[in-house]
Parts: C-alpha cells; structure tokens; sequence
C-alpha cells in the first residue's frame, strides 16, 4: 500500500514536472534543436543547394579541408583563448573590488561596466576605430598637442584582441562576481587568524570556492569569442580572417549555403567540446545553491 | 597649416583638364555619348503618370504597406517620406547587403515579404525572371519615361527586358563606372589610368585596401588578370586569377567593406587609394570638398575588349541598378506606384543625391528637370565634368556588369586568398 502510494506520489510530482517543463521542451525543440538539424541537413548538401533534402555528400566537409579554413578555424580558436584569458586577468581583480566595496562605488563600477551594452557592438567598436586609427582622436590629439602620433593602431591582431576583451568583459565579470559570492568572508579571515598567507588564501580557499563561477565566466567569453565577427571586421580590417566570416561570406556573397552550414556545424562541434569538458568541472546545483 | 588634401595638385589638375577636353572632343565626334540634358517630354509624362497614380490609389482597396528590399538610397527617408506622405502608405525598407545575398532570400521565401527589389543589373535577365521571382511590368506606360534617360540608356534598354525582348522586368536608375578609387595627391591619376590596375596592385603595394565587396573584388581581378569575368574560363584563365586574386590581397594594406572609412583612409592618407572603387565610393569625400579623391578607370583595357569603336578597350565595369516587382504572392499597387514615383524629377534627384554617404548619378540626368536640381557641388561630386564629359568618359571605358558563370570557382580562390594573405 505504502509503495503503491508512493508510486503514486512520484509518478504525479514527475506528470507535473512534465507538464511545467513542456513549453521549454517545444521552445527548445523549434527554436534551438529545429536550425541546428537544418544547418545539420544543409551541411551535407551539395554546393548551390537551397533545399536541405537532397541527395547527402561530404563535398563540403572534404572542401574544407582542402581549402585552408583551418587557418580561420587557428585564428578563432586562438583569439577566443588569449581573449579569455586577458578577460579572467582584469575581471577577477575587479570582481573583487566590486564585491569588497559594497555600496556607492560598487554600483558606480557596476553602471560602468554595464553602460555600453545599452549600445550597440558594432557602433562601440567603429567608436574605437576613430579612436585608434590615423589622423584618429588618439593620433590627432597627440598630434596636436606634441607634433607627433603613432599613426593608425588598428588593423592588427592586437586591435581584435582589445575589441574581443572590450566587448565580452561584462560576460566574464558577472559569473566571476558570482563565484566569489561564493566564499565566505569568515572563511577568509578564519584563515588569516590560523596565519596563512595572502597568497595561500587566494590559492586554496578564493579560487577552489569562486572556480564554478570563473569556469561559467570563462567558458562563456569562449564560446561567444569563437564566433567573434564584428572586432575582426572593424579593427582587424581583413589583417586575419575568423570563422565566423567564414560562414558570413559562404551564406551571403558565396551563395553557398551548405558550405556555410558545414562550416557552422563544424564551429558547434569545436564549443560543444569545449562546453563538454568544462560542464564536467562544474557542480551547477552547487552555483546556483540548489544544494 | 596647409591642408594638402584639399589642394589640388598640379598632377590632378592636368589630369581633370586633360579628360575633360579629350572627352569633349571625342564627344563631339561622336564616339561618347553626349550627356547633356534634353527637352523634358520624358519629366512631363512622369509627372502626370504620379498624379494618375496616386489618384488611382486614392481610391483603391488594397495593402497599405510596402515591403522593399533594396540598395541603400531607396531605403531612407529622403526617397521614402514623400512617398509614404503622397500616398499614405507605410514602407519597410530592408537595405541590401550583396546582390547575391538578396537574390537568395528572393529565393529562400523572400517572395511572399517583399514587393520591391532593386539590384545591379544582368540578376532580372538572367535569373529573377527565369526562377519566376519577380513579374514583368507595363511596357507601354514606361517606355514614355526612357525619354528622361541619358544617352546610351534609351529605349529599348536590353538590360531591363528578358531575354525574348517582350517582358519589360524593371525600371533603370542609378549607374556608375567602376574601377579603382585613389587619392590623386598621392598617386597619379594620370599613372594609374595608363598604368592600368598593376599601377596600384604592384606600384601602391602595400599602400592600397581592398573595397571588399567581394563579387566585385572578384570581377575586377579578373579585369586586371586580362580577361572580362562574364564568360567561361579556361584554365589558363582561372590559374591567371588565382595568381592575381592571391596578389590583390597579399599587397593590399588593409581589406574592408566600409567604404567610408575608406574614404577616411584615403584622405588621410593611410592608404593612396582602393581596389575596386566606384564613384559611389569617393563621392562623399568629393562633397565635403576632399576632390583629390576620385574614381579612375584605366585607358586600356583587356584585348577582347578591344573594338573598332573602343580600339584600347574597355577596363572598367558599368554597374546599373533595375528596381523590380517581387512576385508576392499578396501583390499591392503601391509597388508599381513606387516605381512610377521614383521617375519624378524630384525622386530621382533624391535616389542619385541624398542617400546618406553615397551619391550616384541616375539616368534621369538626362531630363533638364532632374538635372537642373543637381547642385554644383553634387555634380562635381559625381564626377559630372563640363556636359557630363568627365563622367561620360569613365563610363565609355567600362563593360556592362553581368553575371560571372565561373563565380563558384572563382569566389573559393577569393577567400582563400584571403584566408592566406596574412600566413
């Protein structure tokens, strides 16, 4: 009887619990699992397709190979972890800032740091460029005032760097922040009373209890830099080409379609692995307090 | 201090006054067509057909939005206002970002959102028409309106008929020769247009930028590797430019598809000039006064280029835009009353002059109406010159854009030329 009834119990929390989930199934089914099977459909068709029901082929996949898109590939990979890495260095210190000055400054620096997202990327980053290039507002003031000035400071790998670190730096700071919620002050100055070193408390009670957060941080600003476009476009003026502008240009002057899904796909599958790998590092229910 | 970019140089000066007088002679020989405005029965006609369209709008029961998919210039409010005002119509504009990518969404269901469609020539002939993409328009009440154009657009005009002669797919307007744009202070206009296109790929490595607007990058290596891009290739051909689309982007500064900033480039001298260029492309600058920048087409052109009428060929392409009815499913009137709209001396005048950042001449010019709204400044701008001379010059050294049936091929040298320059 009392198995029965708790049959019945988990079989109705598990109805509900369906019934809750369903819209986000549906929505996640059409409009997240629906493009991706479509790109899928469309990364193996032959080139001039614009049906994803033909016949299959791998011409795509094999044409790839042949044409130096690992170069694009090398570039994105690259630029995506230089620029997380520059993110996790200037964002953890100011996370900390963020968290230790509660108050008027910590909501100054928040606005700071939020305020451009009100703008859109791409007029940011042109900003930028009139910022750095020749006869530009850094060049032309120094000129000015001095005689002299560096000359243009874009179109270099450098350039997409900053434009990368400049754009993403509000998906790092907030997971990171939340993570260093994540350790107690007590546990910190507990820690100083037993003697231990600045140093020793970053490294075995900040970093192991804030990790959850750096990993959410950082393997966002991966993935969202592996399909950066816009800092290579405007900063970098064609000095190296990523993947993105890869697809860009296969939808759009190439009218290949299947090309530019392979390529996509292929790009899904270089995130999918990364978020694999890190997803294994992270105990969700444990940022999000669940347990 | 001196701003040497808004003196002209001795160089440039030659230059311009050299073109001029060898267009105005050979125009008065007869060999250019002579671009001077005519009498205005064309401008007459247009204006009344607009009165009679809108009069038939007025009291016609049909969707009040209108859906255009096109370059920029037809999709701001300098055209589209008066329009929406005259009609009451609402008007969505989308701009264009290629014609190959408009094209596509024509053919990926772009049919059923969009009325209007407005590309470079050669896609209705050859494409949108055949696919069954956009429907032919009233021969009779348009064939008036050709009495506006400028010498070398009359009626029959081929590129806005099919291919059978019968069906009149769309209306012609802006045009431009296209080649390289430089900033003749620091190169010579002179030397480039002998020198031809390795003038700047090989003189200015270095110091050139690529207008990536890709299909026309691609054109235009073809032009400088010896051969039009609009027919098949040998391999010969395709090994030629490969070598020259490889070379175009090794030499080349910087590549970008901002054409104002790389107007801003050439100004200030980052770069001496682009690869390709067009007049839409100093334009701007020409405007603000900045006139060393200029759009040039080399003298001599590819031996097949050569006739008995051009015997240095022709090394430049003509782009000319045809705007079109889509084959919408859920038609509405306000489509064909907006190409009626656009003929009207005024409209015309804003599609060539006040598209923000670009200006383009338009065939309209050809009307006295139209051209007398034209400033000085804007004529000059365009490249205009005594009679239209200068700009009828640059346009009698260009071939017809068309499509390139080696584009596939060619497009996956281009990328990968690009993919490479920096290894």
């Amino acid at each position: 009887m009392d198995s029965q009834k708790s049959i019945s119990r988990v079989w109705s929390s598990l109805s509900s619990g369906l019934l809750c989930s369903a819209p986000l199934f549906v929505l996640l089914g059409l409009g997240f699992f629906g493009p991706l099977a479509l790109v899928m459909l469309y990364s193996v068709q032959p080139r001039g397709s614009f049906s994803p029901f033909g016949t299959p082929t791998l011409e795509n996949y094999i044409d790839i190979i042949e044409q130096a898109f690992y170069l694009s590939f090398g570039w994105s990979l690259l630029l995506a972890i230089i620029s997380t890495a520059l993110l996790l260095i200037i964002c953890y210190p100011l996370a900390l800032a963020l968290k230790r000055y509660s108050g008027g400054m910590a909501d100054t620096l928040t606005l700071l740091v939020v305020a451009p997202l009100f703008v859109a990327e791409n007029i940011r980053l042109q900003g930028w460029v009139l910022f750095f290039d020749k006869a530009g507002f850094l060049d032309g003031s120094l000129n000015y005032l001095f005689g002299f000035g560096p000359g243009s400071l874009v179109n270099n790998v450098p350039s997409i760097v900053f434009g990368m670190v400049y754009i993403y730096l509000p998906f790092m700071l907030f997971p990171v922040l939340l993570g260093l919620s994540n350790v107690p002050t007590d546990v910190r100055e507990a820690a100083l009373d037993l003697g231990a070193s600045k140093w020793r408390i970053f490294r075995d009670i900040e970093i192991p209890l804030a990790m959850p957060g750096i990993l959410i941080g950082s393997l966002l600003c991966f993935v969202i830099s592996l399909g950066a476009f816009s800092e290579a476009k405007f900063l970098g003026k064609g000095v190296i080409v990523t993947i993105a502008q890869d697809i860009e240009s296969a939808f759009s002057y190439g009218q290949n379609w299947p090309r530019g899904s392979a390529l996509a796909v292929l790009l899904i599958i270089l995130a999918g692995t990364a978020v694999f790998f890190a997803m294994r590092k992270i105990d969700l229910n444990k940022v999000l307090g669940t347990r | 201090m001196t701003n040497v970019y808004r003196n002209f140089s001795s160089s440039r000066r030659d230059f311009i006054r050299s073109t001029a007088s060898l267009a105005a002679t050979v125009g008065a020989a007869g060999m250019l067509p002579a671009m001077s405005a005519r009498a205005d029965s064309g401008a007459d006609y247009a204006n009344d057909l607009w009165e009679r369209t809108k009069a038939e709008l007025a009291g016609g029961n049909h969707r009040m939005e209108l859906n255009i998919h096109a370059w920029e210039g037809y999709t701001e409010e300098p055209v589209l206002d008066p329009f929406s005002r005259q009609t009451g119509a609402k008007v969505n504009p989308q701009m264009l970002i290629s014609d190959p990518a408009a094209v596509n969404n024509l053919r990926g269901g772009g049919t059923k959102t969009w009325d209007v469609i407005n590309l470079n020539n050669a896609w209705q002939r050859k494409m949108l028409y055949p696919e069954g993409l956009i429907t032919p328009l009233d021969k009779d009440k348009y064939q008036p309106l050709y009495e506006m154009n400028v010498p070398g657009f009359e009626w029959p005009y081929h590129w806005t008929l099919d291919v059978s002669g019968n069906h009149l797919l769309g209306i012609i307007q802006r045009y431009g020769p296209s080649a390289m744009v430089i900033n003749s202070d620091l190169i010579s206009a002179d030397t480039v247009e002998k020198g031809g296109y390795a003038e700047m790929i090989e003189g200015a490595a270095g110091k050139y930028a690529i207008l990536d607007y890709e299909n026309w990058v691609i054109m235009h290596a073809c032009m400088a590797a010896g051969f039009t891009p609009f027919r098949k290739h040998t391999d010969s051909e395709m090994a030629a430019y490969k070598e020259m689309i490889f070379k175009i982007f090794k030499n080349a500064k910087k590549v970008s598809d901002d054409q104002a900033a790389l107007g801003r480039d050439m100004i200030t001298g980052e770069v001496v000039g682009c690869f390709p260029g067009s007049v839409y492309t100093a334009s701007a600058a020409r405007l603000e006064g900045e006139t060393q920048i200029m759009n040039v087409v080399p003298i001599e052109g590819p031996e097949e280029t050569k006739t008995a009428s051009h015997p240095n060929g022709r090394a430049g392409i003509i782009w000319i835009e045809v705007t079109s009815l889509v084959a919408n499913p859920s038609p509405t009137p306000l489509a064909d009353a907006f190409l009626v709209y656009c003929h009207t001396p005024e409209a015309a005048y804003r599609v060539g002059a006040k598209s923000p950042g670009t200006l383009n001449p338009v065939v309209q010019m050809g009307s006295n109406d139209c051209l007398s709204k034209w400033s000085k400044d804007e004529l000059d701008a365009i490249q205009w010159g005594e009679g239209g001379s200068w700009l009828g010059s640059l346009v009698d050294r260009c071939i017809d854009f068309d499509i390139n049936p080696d584009y596939d091929a060619m497009h996956d040298m281009y990328t990968e030329a690009k993919r490479t320059r920096g290894s």
